[in-house]
């Protein structure tokens, strides 16, 4: 099936500002995310808190809905779907 | 509370007039605007709202004039380093517009006087550095009925949103969690873009023309020239605002 991810701020510099992805039915978000973190140099820090999981505030969307941290870890992608991964910007 | 306008104020504002009729222009002169941190953000939104005429602008910002903020807080120059941001930004602000009230509290914003700070105010323009500021000044927006205008920046990427109490997500239901602290880089031109983004919001908000961004994060990324946004539903059991208008 096929997916999009589309990374925001700070993410954008580090894993480009869309990834357009076949990846196999029943994939879920954090192996997919995972994958590309392990192909960018310091990608894993980016995303993930030492434990594995998303570091806290990170944003998931999935389409309007912002996804909590528990629910990525488990989350099933369906074809078609884009996924919105970035870090809330803090300067002012 | 809309107030009638001078000749003058009819010659002055007569550009812009032509868009929003003297009808939206007397709710300009009318309105109370809080704009919390008179830097980077808070320059550009301060100085297009004054100019704007809204009546009333209150500025708090506790900090003084440093030289790295020259390249960016454009309400402040070398003449005012180590001047209070308040005092040099209401200076400019009156130069620009003597027309209008322009305030300042040199002050940290707290969970205890947050409230007095806005006070009446009809809007929050969010201009701070920090979510833990941001989220005082988001649940007092709530608790108001005040719409919150959010902008922040890092590099050449910025955000902004309108938090609208009832018609959309607050900033708890978009940011539960913040990012750790940092010195953050930034180019001026980033917060350029986003305050005056903010700004715009405050004046349709005020004049009741166009579409406010509630429901929508406006992504700003410089470097690529694109700006990109997200559509947002208030989350539910928000601890602001419970998610309250979900269906």
């Amino acid at each position: 099936m096929n997916l999009t991810i589309r990374f925001f701020a700070q993410f954008r510099e580090k894993f480009g500002a869309m990834r357009e992805l076949t990846v196999p039915e029943g994939a879920r978000l954090m192996e997919v995310l995972h994958e590309i973190a392990a192909r960018t140099p310091d990608g894993e820090a980016a995303l993930f808190a030492p434990d594995g999981g998303l570091r806290d505030y990170v944003i998931v969307m999935q389409g309007p809905e912002r996804v909590e941290r528990d629910r990525a870890a488990t989350l099933e992608l369906r074809d078609g779907e884009t996924i919105a991964v970035f870090p809330p910007v803090a300067g002012g | 509370m809309p107030a009638g306008l001078t000749p003058a104020e009819r010659e002055r504002y007569g550009r812009q007039i032509l868009s929003f009729g003297e009808e939206g222009q007397e709710r300009l002169k009318g309105a109370h605007i809080v704009i919390a941190g008179a830097g980077g953000l808070g320059s550009p939104a301060a100085i297009y709202l004054a100019v704007a005429g809204v009546g009333r602008l209150a500025l708090i910002d506790h900090d003084t004039v440093e030289a790295t903020n020259l390249n960016r807080q454009i309400l402040h120059g070398d003449a005012d380093l180590g001047r209070a941001k308040v005092e040099s930004g209401i200076e400019t602000l009156r130069a620009l517009n003597p027309s209008i009230q322009v305030e300042g509290k040199r002050v940290t914003i707290t969970e205890g006087n947050v409230s007095d700070l806005v006070g009446e105010a009809d809007g929050i323009v969010d201009a701070m550095d920090n979510y833990p500021i941001r989220f005082l000044l988001n649940r007092v927006a709530h608790e108001r009925g005040i719409p919150l205008f959010h902008g922040a920046v890092r590099g050449f990427h910025g955000q902004a949103t309108t938090c609208v109490p009832g018609r959309g997500p607050c900033l708890a239901c978009l940011f539960p969690n913040v990012p750790p602290r940092e010195v953050f880089p930034v180019v001026g031109v980033t917060p350029g873009v986003i305050g005056c983004i903010q700004a715009t919001e405050v004046i349709k908000y005020l004049t009741g023309e166009g579409e406010l961004l509630t429901g929508r994060l406006l992504l700003w990324d410089g470097l690529a020239g694109r700006m990109e946004e997200i559509i947002a539903s208030p989350r539910s059991g928000c601890p602001v605002c419970g998610g309250g208008d979900r269906p």
